[in-house]
């Protein structure tokens, strides 16, 4: 294979790999920030590093979800929003509210809200694992991008889901 | 394992089977231990009720995507790869052994203590006389506007009733010891008395700087610099009414008879020669090494000893 077509094979996948996972990142990031802004900076940012310092191992979609997490918890310790985001705040910008979809009726509007909250009184690691998890990505995978071992994730998915449940079970009793 | 076996499951086990993140072994011993076991298996079934809970939760909260969004971060992904096109692979260790051989070089060469160092050693290296590679290179090192100058005029035979400054063990060297030559006794019986050899190297400065320090007498001392456009003097020490004129071909001292000075006279380098005039006394040349282009000489313009 020529180096022409080394290239352009490369070409292809960064731009493959965009189309197949840019929305999921997006999708993964504004869940886990609440901040449309930063999830697309962080987002682009995943896929510009790709491009410059291209990783050697094959799991490329791992990667960009623990780069952008990285990239994010970085960014809201340098703007300050660190402690907002481990805070949580009901009324602070809710997920989905910084990019409404046209038809968001004011019902889902609600339930956007309160699954904000609900994930802002997560930590940081359990919101982490807990949303890589909802993206599919198995345990020794959510373990590199939050820094642990893997053993560990299964108990913080735990943690993370009595909690979470806890939160929203009763909202979702009066909801349904 | 152990925990798997006799013991209940963890919440982590729990989760770890419940989304196929165990290995054979541990997914067979958890299938044995919950059907066995009524509390986990309820266990399973209550997180795996949250957990569902959780999904569709998030799964109603529909996130919009703008397509602007994605337009400038595909813009992004595509100005990366063009800077990235734009710049050839280097390896990082190919780029550090460059600069270190960029640095060498430059230090090496465009310093007066990297030539100095590189000169000598290649002095030293060379033997004397230097072999052509070795005079290339020293001319390389020394190169200046008297790289293709005729050699200087001999030296001349001492006066008579002069003699030799004692200014220390270097001074008793002759100026080849200050060249690219190793001490000639030969050659210092040459030197016109009153006059001391070079004695210290200075890898300071762009200058040569010429001592003059005994008694002198009375009238002046000459220094001629081979195509010398510029020449500048400065006493630096004990000044006695001494000047420093700058002529067309050199610099002119003019010196009291009772001046005990010890003064520099700061001339530009890159000069192979400086031709030396003590009074009445034969011009002398004192060659300036092509790779040492930082000197000190000290020249005695003595009168016939101290006061």
């Amino acid at each position: 294979m020529s180096d022409r077509d080394t290239s352009q094979d490369q070409r292809l996948n960064v731009t493959q790999l965009f189309q197949e996972h840019y929305d999921a990142l997006f999708r993964y990031l504004v869940r886990l920030t609440g901040d449309g802004d930063l999830a697309a900076d962080a987002a682009q940012e995943a896929f510009v590093r790709l491009v410059e310092r291209p990783p050697q191992n094959r799991h490329l979609r791992a990667w960009l979800f623990a780069v952008a997490t990285n990239v994010v918890r970085d960014t809201a310790r340098a703007r300050a929003r660190w402690l907002k985001l481990l805070s949580g705040s009901p009324d602070r910008a809710p997920m989905g509210d910084v990019l409404p979809a046209p038809d968001a009726s004011a019902e889902s509007e609600e339930r956007r809200k309160l699954v904000r909250a609900a994930l802002d009184r997560l930590s940081w690691k359990e919101r982490t694992v807990l949303l890589m998890r909802e993206e599919g990505f198995a345990h020794h995978e959510i373990a590199v991008a939050v820094g642990t071992t893997t053993g560990s994730v299964g108990t913080m998915l735990a943690r993370a889901l009595n909690k979470l449940s806890a939160e929203l079970a009763p909202t979702s009793e009066s909801l349904r | 394992m152990s925990s798997l076996v006799g013991s209940h499951l963890s919440e982590g086990d729990l989760v770890r089977y419940m989304d196929r993140q165990m290995d054979r072994e541990e997914l067979r011993l958890s299938r044995a231990h919950l059907a066995a076991c009524a509390d986990c298996a309820a266990h399973l079934d209550a997180l795996q009720k949250r957990a569902a809970l959780v999904s569709a939760w998030l799964g109603e909260v529909k996130v919009a995507i703008p397509d602007e969004q994605r337009a400038l971060a595909m813009a992004a992904v595509q100005r990366a790869r063009f800077r990235r096109r734009a710049v050839p692979w280097i390896s990082r260790g190919a780029m550090q052994a460059a600069a270190a051989v960029l640095l060498l070089l430059t230090v090496g060469f465009a310093t007066p203590p990297g030539r100095a160092f590189v000169g000598s050693t290649v002095e030293r290296l060379s033997g004397d006389p230097p072999g052509p590679l070795a005079e290339r290179l020293l001319d390389l090192l020394g190169r200046d506007p008297q790289a293709d100058a005729p050699p200087p005029a001999p030296v001349t035979a001492p006066p008579p009733g002069a003699r030799r400054d004692s200014a220390g063990p270097a001074a008793a060297a002759g100026p080849a010891a200050a060249g690219r030559t190793t001490p000639n006794p030969a050659a210092a019986a040459r030197l016109p008395e009153g006059m001391s050899a070079p004695v210290e190297f200075t890898p300071t400065g762009n200058y040569v700087l010429v001592r003059f320090d005994h008694h002198q007498r009375e009238g002046s001392a000459t220094l001629w610099i081979r195509d010398a456009r510029q020449a500048s003097g400065q006493i630096v020490a004990g000044k006695r009414n001494e000047t420093l004129r700058p002529t067309g071909d050199g610099l002119n001292v003019a010196n009291q008879r009772s001046s005990r000075a010890q003064y520099t006279i700061i001339i530009p380098t890159r000069y192979r020669f400086v031709r030396v005039k003590v009074g009445n006394a034969p011009e002398t040349t004192i060659s300036v090494s092509r790779a040492k282009q930082d000197w000190v000489w000290t020249v005695s313009l003595a009168d016939g000893g101290p006061d």
